[in-house]
């Protein structure tokens, strides 16, 4: 019978692990291999041992990368995920223009990546663009530049992912249309308010979705490039430089691949204590309906 | 939910069917010849949408003359060209020609990617007769002509006359001086509260031509190190900072919202000058709708610094499996006069003299004034800069830290110096 | 109490939602009215949203492409792309999605765990390790590389869809088995319906996501004649000369519109799939 079931989960994560060796394992093999070697793509590895990780212990730069990532994981997750969770919620009370909101919010998404939206995003947060503008008809006196300016560059970008709340948004509505009518009837037939509706219902029926939608989010945070690629390319004077930028640069503008690849190991295992981190603690938290884990 | 599933599936079959079909046998590898005779080349490029379709043009022109030759083209922009290409190296994958910039070809060419262009030469099959030796040079390395300039330009400063002489001076440009520039940048500041000085690149004219007017150079002779005194630097970031105290020069984050040509300060009548390469005057000059000057750049010593450059280079790949296809395409885009009229002489001055000479007649007011300027370098320089260190690039970034820090004032031009030669002998130790 | 209560509170927020929604839209409108300005005009007078003089050849020019290659071809490569990537990620996705959820067996931990890991690494590492692999495969310069991945399983849909299949009561598992249903039937007829929102949303990812991947096609594809409209659209930018903003603009728009056309139709199932569903309310 143990035998069975082995052999029938295995039939369908088959694909998964033929797909993650060819397409993962192997390159990811390649990569740690790489990672202690200095390699400029042009010819061959070179082994160096732990040269490349010593080197990121005293380069300011990779430490600078560290501190803004952090920043702008801590910043614009929370943002993201409060934006998504309330929206999704006044837009499932909602019945009046709803596939217009759901698309309105959606569309930032959508276009978020393109070089249009970079190039526009810059010109709204310069010195003479439109969010100065009208930051002055109200009243105040801005004479800078929000995108040129190292202390405010990196908000730009936390307010670009922010405004890109749209993906989780419909997670949580799509998570939101599972929690039957008939628990929240009972509720209000007991008395509970909309506040304890929430708490006691949505939240715990929700729990599950939120635990992914965090997890994804803070990784994708941390992982984040296209931003600071195409909107700041990490300045001004490296205030907005992102660790997978860094990584980027290393890797294909200075040549130095190895160093790359030992970067986005640290990050692995960065981003692995984390993730574990928020699912230890999820384990009190989480509800699951269905067989659970 | 049985039929949308079928549907689905049908779908799917249905697509891979398109998939396969149109895309099997399209490898677009350096494979060789399906069949006697026919030869498939791939080149590749960068550019903007007007250089692509000059480019297809002068393919096609190649391909009418040698009917049993395919040129397969791969452009794309700028950005990720170099991405692309190190990845392909990698993969011992690289098209037969390409187009190489000059802070990529000593890296390159120390890694024998690029084939020698030399003996095909000596055997006549690629003509550098009408080329200046000098020029040629520019493309070699350690004994090996690696690549071939598809075109020269030099560092230029481009302004406005009209706006000089509304401010009371006039261009000397053979004897002017840094004091004379900084007097003029000044002044052209208080009366009409331009950026007198203009954006100023100063990673470039470190990099191609200070050092050079003082002797010296930004790299040392071997490569291995930075080739200046402290003194030399430390008295150019002291300039920097003057300008910036006088407003003069723009301000970091105006600076960084300078995306494209269309936002220069030059263009924008926010500067009299624009600090670039002779070549960019045509754009400049369309983008501003006035008439634009070219200048050699400040002295004492100009003639030391200015120095012939290649805009762009074209190689052949060292693991082409047709080098002699490749370099016999190579001699046609850089010596046949037709190619070179449809070219438009859009990625620099043509290298060859013959060709030159053929174009002077055919070209607008902007294009014979970048020619002229070339001329006018070619008798006020001196030798080009042996190729540089493999890591250049690197160090001309920490630079451009170093200056950001300098001018937004974290840093005095001493220290500036200093944290400077640290990061770049830290990065040319590596190499 | 349902009445009265559902309408006041709405009213404050509606009109809340409402001004936010156009602040939300706000870089996108900039967007398209300046497709329609001329080139000069876009940045000059960027407060301005409307154009002075509405312009409509800016989708000619960018339509045009670039060296006879035009965007219609861009587009045919795009969707050809993007759609076999969709249908292989979703259906794989969610059949290996039933095994993690569904089935036990020895070592389904430490494969769940490989998944999540595989999630947090960057694809920018494994960028040349895989270029390696797939040039081995002859791959390069193909969709291939861009296409046949997705048929082995994004991690990110399996991670979502698990969590939706948890949500399922086993009763209902249970139920069919008792029927006589063997586990592929009951993944065929009751968790799959009943995780149509999730497959839906993963399928809308899905797409927008490959169809603005432009570090694929940059990689993967040398011959224009391949490019997708991510990669042309980085095409119009050029910092050493004069950039086509007008086109560039204009076919960002235009891009635009499958991916909202795609979102529109499957818009309806998240909410279809649930009301007709089964179970749920």
């Amino acid at each position: 019978m143990r035998e069975k079931t082995n052999l029938l989960g295995y039939f369908y994560i088959s694909p998964y692990i033929i797909g993650l060796l060819a397409f993962t394992l192997i390159p990811m093999a390649i990569s740690l291999y790489l990672s202690f070697t200095d390699y400029n793509l042009l010819s061959s590895p070179r082994w160096i041992g732990g040269g490349n990780f010593s080197r990121m212990v005293s380069d300011d730069q990779f430490w600078q990368s560290v501190r803004v990532t952090f920043y702008y994981v801590f910043t614009a997750v929370p943002a993201r995920l409060v934006f998504a969770l309330a929206v999704a919620i006044a837009l499932k009370e909602l019945n009046f223009l709803k596939g217009f909101y759901r698309l309105v919010f959606y569309v930032p998404s959508l276009i978020g990546g393109s070089v249009a939206v970079a190039v526009i995003w810059v010109q709204l947060f310069s010195k003479d663009g439109v969010v100065n503008a009208f930051l002055n008809t109200l009243g105040f006196n801005i004479d800078f530049s929000w995108i040129g300016n190292p202390s405010t560059a990196i908000w730009t970008l936390v307010l670009l992912s922010a405004w890109q709340f749209g993906s989780a948004m419909l997670i949580f509505l799509a998570g939101l249309q599972n929690i039957p009518k008939d628990y929240y009837e009972a509720a209000s037939v007991d008395g509970a308010n909309a506040w304890r509706r929430f708490v006691r219902i949505t939240l715990p029926m929700l729990s599950p979705i939120i635990l992914f939608n965090v997890v994804m989010q803070t990784i994708n945070g941390f992982l984040a490039f296209t931003p600071s690629y195409i909107v700041t390319e990490g300045g001004p004077m490296n205030s907005t430089l992102l660790y997978v930028l860094y990584l980027f640069r290393r890797a294909f503008q200075f040549s130095d691949m190895g160093y790359a690849s030992a970067m986005a190991w640290v990050m692995l295992i960065l981003i692995s204590i984390l993730t574990a981190l928020i699912f230890s603690s999820s384990r009190s938290l989480v509800h699951y309906e269905g067989k659970g884990d | 939910m049985r039929r949308r599933f079928a549907t689905i599936m049908a779908l799917i079959l249905c697509s891979a069917l398109v998939a396969c079909s149109s895309n099997k046998g399209d490898t677009g590898s350096a494979e060789g010849d399906q069949g006697s005779g026919s030869v498939t080349l791939r080149f590749a490029w960068w550019g903007d949408q007007a250089r692509h379709d000059l480019t297809m043009e002068a393919i096609k022109l190649y391909e009418k003359n040698y009917p049993n030759v395919t040129i397969v083209p791969e452009f794309s922009g700028f950005d990720g060209y170099f991405d692309k290409l190190s990845t392909q190296a990698a993969g011992n994958q690289l098209p037969d020609i390409f187009q190489m910039n000059v802070p990529n070809f000593s890296s390159y060419a120390k890694n024998n990617l690029m084939a020698d262009l030399k003996p095909y030469a000596d055997q006549g099959k690629i003509d550098f007769s009408n080329i200046n030796e000098s020029v040629v040079g520019l493309g070699e390395l350690n004994g090996k002509v690696s690549s071939i300039p598809a075109g020269i330009n030099a560092i230029a400063l481009v302004y406005d006359p009209a706006v000089l002489q509304e401010n009371g001076f006039s261009m000397n440009d053979a004897e002017w001086t840094w004091d004379d520039f900084m007097n003029m940048a000044k002044s052209i500041t208080e009366k009409s509260g331009m950026y007198g000085g203009g954006n100023i690149e100063s990673v470039n004219v470190l990099s191609y031509y200070y050092f050079r007017t003082l002797g010296s150079g930004f790299f040392n002779a071997s490569g291995d190190g930075l080739g200046f005194e402290d003194a030399q630097l430390i008295d150019y970031f002291n300039k920097v900072s003057e300008l910036a105290a006088a407003k003069a020069i723009p301000t970091p984050d105006i600076v960084a919202s300078i995306k494209g040509m269309e936002d220069d300060l030059l263009v924008k009548g926010q500067a009299p000058f624009s600090w670039r390469f002779s070549n960019n005057l045509s754009s400049l000059a369309n983008l501003a709708g006035r008439p634009l000057e070219l200048a050699l750049l400040p002295g004492p010593g100009s003639d030391k610094g200015m120095m012939l450059r290649p805009s762009l280079y074209y190689s052949v790949a060292e693991n082409s499996k047709q080098k002699e296809e490749a370099v016999k395409f190579l001699d046609f885009l850089i010596n046949d006069l037709d190619a070179n009229d449809i070219l438009k002489a859009e990625r620099g001055v043509p290298i060859s003299e013959k060709v030159r000479e053929h174009m002077m007649q055919n070209l607008n007011e902007n294009q014979k004034k970048e020619f002229e300027y070339i001329s006018r370098v070619e008798q006020h320089s001196s030798a080009a800069d042996r190729p540089e260190p493999a890591k250049a690039n690197e160090v001309r970034s920490a630079l451009t830290d170093v200056l950001d820090r300098l001018l937004f004032k974290t840093l005095s031009p001493e220290e500036a110096a200093t944290d400077f030669k640290k990061k770049a002998s830290e990065i040319l130790g590596r190499s | 109490m349902t009445l009265t209560k559902t309408k006041l509170l709405p009213i404050a927020a509606q009109v809340l939602l409402f001004a936010f929604s156009i602040l939300m839209l706000y870089p996108v409108l900039w967007m398209v009215f300046s497709s329609f300005k001329d080139n000069s005009e876009i940045f000059a007078k960027s407060f301005s949203l409307f154009p002075t003089e509405w312009k409509f050849g800016n989708y000619a020019a960018g339509w045009k492409g670039f060296g006879s290659y035009t965007f219609a071809t861009f587009f045919k490569n795009s969707f050809i792309v993007v759609l076999i990537y969709t249908v292989g990620a979703v259906l794989s996705s969610a059949f290996i999605a039933y095994g993690f959820a569904r089935m036990e067996f020895a070592g389904k931990k430490f494969w769940f765990a490989c998944m999540i890991a595989t999630l947090m690494l960057p694809q920018e590492v494994i960028m040349v390790p895989q270029y390696i692999v797939f040039q081995w495969l002859g791959w390069v310069n193909t969709f291939l590389p861009l296409t046949v991945p997705s048929f082995f399983g994004i991690p990110f849909f399996i991670f979502m869809l698990v969590q939706f299949m948890r949500s399922i009561p086993a009763e209902l598992d249970n139920a069919a088995k008792i029927d006589g249903c063997n586990s592929f039937m009951i993944f065929y007829r009751i968790i799959l319906p009943l995780t149509l929102p999730g497959l839906m949303t993963a399928a809308i990812f899905a797409f927008y996501w490959h169809w603005q991947d432009f570090i694929g096609p940059l990689l993967y594809l040398s011959r224009p004649d391949l490019y997708t409209v991510s990669l042309a659209l980085k095409m119009f930018s050029d910092p050493d000369t004069s950039s086509n903003w007008g086109g560039m603009i204009a076919m960002s728009v235009l891009s635009l519109v499958p991916v909202i056309v795609i979102f529109f139709c499957f818009q309806r199932y998240i909410v279809e799939g649930i009301t007709a569903g089964g179970v749920k309310g």
